[in-house]
């Protein structure tokens, strides 16, 4: 194998690793690629006037990172456990790198993923709005949810908090 | 096209060039005709088109070698200088910034503009060299007989002083030694007249390493006197170790060349002294100077030049020579100073530091209270020590984003002279204080609202300068730009001398245009303000520069938007006064900490008019409605409980359980002369908050002016008090109008003001 080639196969493998959680029962998954770190969830101060998705803030190391409730977002039933995990992502929206944290209830493992391997969303019957999912992996327990983070914390998304601020103001 | 860290550098270089180059051509037009300034232009023009080459901008090298071409003639006295031709010049000085900022999307200039100026400026060129016949010639064959003139004084080689010139340099024993330089002072002027002294400041040490006994002292001196210069010297004969040179009157050049060489200092500042101690002229100096870099440029003679056999003396050299070789020198030491004072750093790394400052800070004082439950002597003396750094780091990291105000300033000298053009005005800017420092963002933001205070006071303040005459003032309009420090506020100050306001006009108007009614009772000071109200314009018509009445609600919300004031005070046909206070800076604040719902909120302490613990009469008064009558006072209030989570009827229902066994305390704050009242659980103390913005996910949440870190190490957020009023008075402003009514009513034709 040539030297291009390992390092070739590298970069592959780096992309196609992806961390595995649990939410709400459900088996879902990250590209590593986007995760900055995972951290113990907790100290988190609470926003008003934002979406019910929107779990707060925290301090990381001096800089103030949202923290968003996957559960609450994908309308999943609630787990109340008191002992959850928060994985710091940085996503680019619109040209700028913004970092925020995601609530899970347990992180499982980093298991690659080839792109091959990641088959179409089914139209139907996933408990999770579909243009959040970028497909599906099959595993030897069952299918893996790959989500598409870049979607799940987008531009749009994020707008809703702005909008739904100045929407309360209108009403009033 | 890929900005690259090379480029980006060329780009901040152009735009600091085309600053000078601004400045320059201002200069020159207030000054008509100066070599330094015409050199000074042509050199910015030169190094972009040189730096331009370097990266293949083929478009920019065109059109800057067009105008560097013009620049040419102007120097060589081909194109005589006149106001048209300051005023292309900028215009393209404009089409080179737009050609820089083009640079990042490939953009490479309006073409349609780019041949209209190109055509202008080579219009000029014909129309100089027709004049070049009559005027030029003239010019230059005066300018030749001036050079003659000093060729020839320099030719016989012998200063043109009739004065000693003594140069000492004590030494640092002299004190020591019991000797008074004052006393030798005394002595000289009893030889005759001491025509100039000039101390030499340059061997005297920091501060720091002073020694109170030694002597540092070293002067040039002018004495014209008759004596011989055997006498001057025994002056001095006494002083052992001190550098003396005593020069007769129209001595050799060579002596001061020697004597320039020989001292230690810088040879220009030195040259500079000589020249203020009327010693040498400066052509003289230009000569002594040349000649000893005709000396350095001849290496294999330098042996003999050092025993002073100088053999260049005898050459004539022509004054371009000089100044060529002047320049070069004098430029490369500004180079050496520059680079040595100031290292350009990326705003971005500032702001990182900044930010792990105020984390250090956070950690520092998490470790303190740590420290005082472990009560472990060393570990106390260590933290203490720590403390002390961290609070020296954070005052100089927190100065490091200072910078002084002069820049923002100077850009209005241009905007100044094109507006007053284009309405026939005669305005002069003044500007004081220019060194004032304040955090760049505060600088970065003020830059527009500035801009249209000026502009107004351009075209509504100052009169026509007939108009002027007949009002006894002279024709000239003066505008005066001032900033000063003001116990943690800086205050700008933007004063005109033109025809004022009138405060009932300003009412009537206010009236015509509905923003106020008849029962309003106005201060004067308040009539003024209405010129803040949105919708006001006291401009007959509207003009290409301002009157378009949005203007000055814009740059009230502006100004207030970095938590800082505005106000005008004026008199009728004396002039207007806009003073805008802004604090020193953004990035940390006095803050008066708070708690709803338990969670911390932020309260700027500057605003923060008064606390108070509501009595139950006033409870009772402000759940059934939104406002409380304090000190027989209508004062509006917002529940920030409920107004931060009206949607969430969970909450709502858990406080109204709740809510009646919390205590209730009000904050008063108060902003723009408003007042409202906010009601909160718990007032929790002062304390000292590092601003972080709100960012991208939060941005557009109102109510908020950013989140701040506790020393707990939680995230609590920061009010912004002037949006809550906004809230208060601006949508429910009807509805309080409402309410004042029924209170009035209520309590019987008590006036409520």
């Amino acid at each position: 194998m040539s030297l291009e080639e390992i390092v070739n196969d590298l970069a592959v493998t780096e992309q196609d690793q992806h961390l595995t959680f649990d939410l709400s029962e459900e088996e879902l998954a990250v590209p590593v690629m986007n995760i900055r770190e995972i951290i113990r969830y907790g100290k988190l101060t609470k926003m008003p006037m934002v979406p019910n998705f929107i779990e707060g803030v925290i301090n990381l190391r001096g800089n103030v990172v949202p923290v968003i409730n996957l559960a609450e977002k994908f309308a999943l039933k609630g787990h109340d456990s008191d002992k959850r995990t928060c994985i710091i992502m940085e996503v680019d929206i619109e040209d700028e790198s913004v970092v925020m944290g995601i609530v899970v209830d347990k992180v499982l493992q980093v298991i690659e993923i080839p792109d091959a391997d990641i088959e179409p969303t089914p139209t139907l019957g996933a408990k999770i709005q579909t243009n959040f999912i970028k497909g599906m992996a099959r595993t030897e327990d069952g299918f893996i949810i790959i989500l598409d983070i870049s979607q799940v914390l987008s531009a749009d998304e994020i707008a809703i908090v702005t909008d739904m601020h100045n929407n309360k103001a209108v009403e009033e | 096209m890929e900005i690259d860290e090379n480029l980006q550098i060329f780009i901040s270089e152009g735009e600091e060039l085309l600053q000078e180059m601004e400045e320059s051509l201002l200069a020159l037009e207030e000054s008509g005709d100066d070599d330094e300034i015409l050199n000074k232009i042509f050199r910015a023009a030169h190094t972009i088109k040189g730096s331009a080459g370097l990266f293949g901008l083929d478009h920019i090298i065109h059109f800057t070698h067009i105008v560097e071409n013009i620049l040419d003639d102007m120097r060589n006295c081909l194109i005589p200088i006149s106001s048209e031709l300051i005023t292309v010049l900028m215009r393209s000085q404009d089409y080179i910034a737009t050609l820089l900022d083009g640079i990042a999307d490939d953009f490479e200039g309006n073409k349609k503009e780019e041949a209209e100026l190109i055509q202008l400026l080579t219009a000029f060129k014909t129309g100089g060299s027709e004049k070049n016949v009559c005027e030029a010639d003239q010019a230059e064959s005066e300018e030749q007989s001036h050079d003659d003139q000093c060729e020839e004084n320099i030719d016989d080689e012998y200063t043109q002083n009739d004065h000693f010139h003594i140069s000492l340099r004590l030494g640092s024993d002299t004190f020591r030694q019991g000797f008074d330089p004052a006393s030798m002072f005394r002595e000289l002027a009893d030889l005759g007249e001491i025509l100039h002294t000039a101390f030499i400041p340059q061997a005297l040490p920091n501060l720091d390493d002073i020694d109170p006994e030694s002597c540092y002292l070293g002067w040039e001196i002018s004495l014209k006197s008759h004596v011989k210069k055997e006498v001057i010297s025994e002056i001095f004969q006494f002083l052992d170790d001190c550098k003396l040179t005593i020069l007769a009157p129209q001595t050799h050049f060579s002596d001061y060349k020697h004597l320039i060489e020989q001292l230690p200092e810088e040879e220009m500042a030195l040259g500079q002294i000589l020249i203020q101690t009327g010693s040498l002229t400066a052509d003289e100096l230009q000569h002594v100077l040349n000649q000893q870099k005709e000396n350095i440029d001849a290496g294999e003679l330098a042996s003999q030049n050092l025993t002073g056999d100088i053999l260049i003396e005898n050459k004539i050299v022509h004054k371009e020579v000089v100044e060529e070789a002047l320049n070069k020198q004098s430029k490369v030491r500004e180079q050496k100073q520059k680079a040595l004072n100031f290292v350009k750093v990326d705003s971005g790394k500032l702001d990182k530091l900044i930010n792990l400052v105020g984390e250090l800070v956070i950690n520092g004082a998490k470790l303190n209270q740590i420290t005082e439950t472990i009560q472990n002597e060393e570990l106390e003396e260590t933290m203490e020590g720590l403390t002390m750094s961290l609070e020296e780091l954070r005052e100089i990291a927190l100065g490091l984003r200072m910078v002084p105000i002069g820049m923002t300033f100077n850009r209005f000298h241009r905007v100044i002279r094109d507006i007053s053009k284009d309405l026939n005005k005669e305005i002069k800017l003044e500007i004081y204080g220019a060194d004032t420092e304040l955090d760049k963002t505060v600088i970065e933001k003020i830059g527009d609202p500035l801009m249209h205070l000026i502009r107004n006071s351009l075209d509504h303040g100052i009169e026509m300068p007939d108009e002027r005459q007949r009002a006894g003032k002279p024709e000239e309009g003066i505008i005066t730009l001032q900033a000063q420090h003001e116990a943690g506020y800086i205050t700008i100050q933007i004063i005109d001398d033109g025809k004022g306001l009138d405060h009932h006009a300003l009412r009537e108007k206010a009236l015509e245009k509905g923003i106020i009614d008849e029962h309003n009772k106005l201060t004067r000071q308040e009539c003024f303000n209405l010129i803040f109200a949105a919708g006001f314009s006291t401009a007959q018509e509207i003009s290409n520069i301002s009157g378009r009445g949005v203007g000055m609600d814009v740059v009230r919300r502006n100004i207030e938007s970095l938590r800082g004031n505005v106000y005008i005070d004026s008199e009728l046909g004396v002039g207007t006064t806009i003073t805008i206070q802004l604090p020193l800076t953004l990035a940390i604040i006095d803050g008066f900490n708070v708690s709803i719902d338990n969670e911390s909120y932020i309260f700027p302490l500057d605003m923060v008019h008064e606390c108070l613990t509501l009595t139950p009469a006033q409870i009772e008064e402000a759940t059934v409605q939104n406002y409380i009558t304090l000190r027989d006072d209508v004062l509006p209030i917002i529940h920030l409980k409920e107004y931060f989570d009206v949607d969430n009827e969970q909450y709502n229902e858990t406080y109204m359980t709740h809510s009646g066994r919390e205590r209730h305390n009000l904050v008063v704050v108060e902003f723009s002369n408003k007042k409202i009242g906010l009601v909160v659980d718990e007032l929790l103390g002062e304390v000292q908050a590092v601003i972080k913005p709100l960012g991208r996910v939060f941005k557009g949440l109102s109510g908020f002016a950013g989140f701040t870190i506790l020393g707990s190490g939680m995230v609590a957020l920061v009010l912004d008090i002037p949006s809550l009023i906004k809230h208060v008075v601006g949508s429910e402003h009807q509805y309080f109008d409402s309410l004042k009514q029924k209170s009035i009513a209520s309590k019987g034709n008590r006036v409520v003001h």
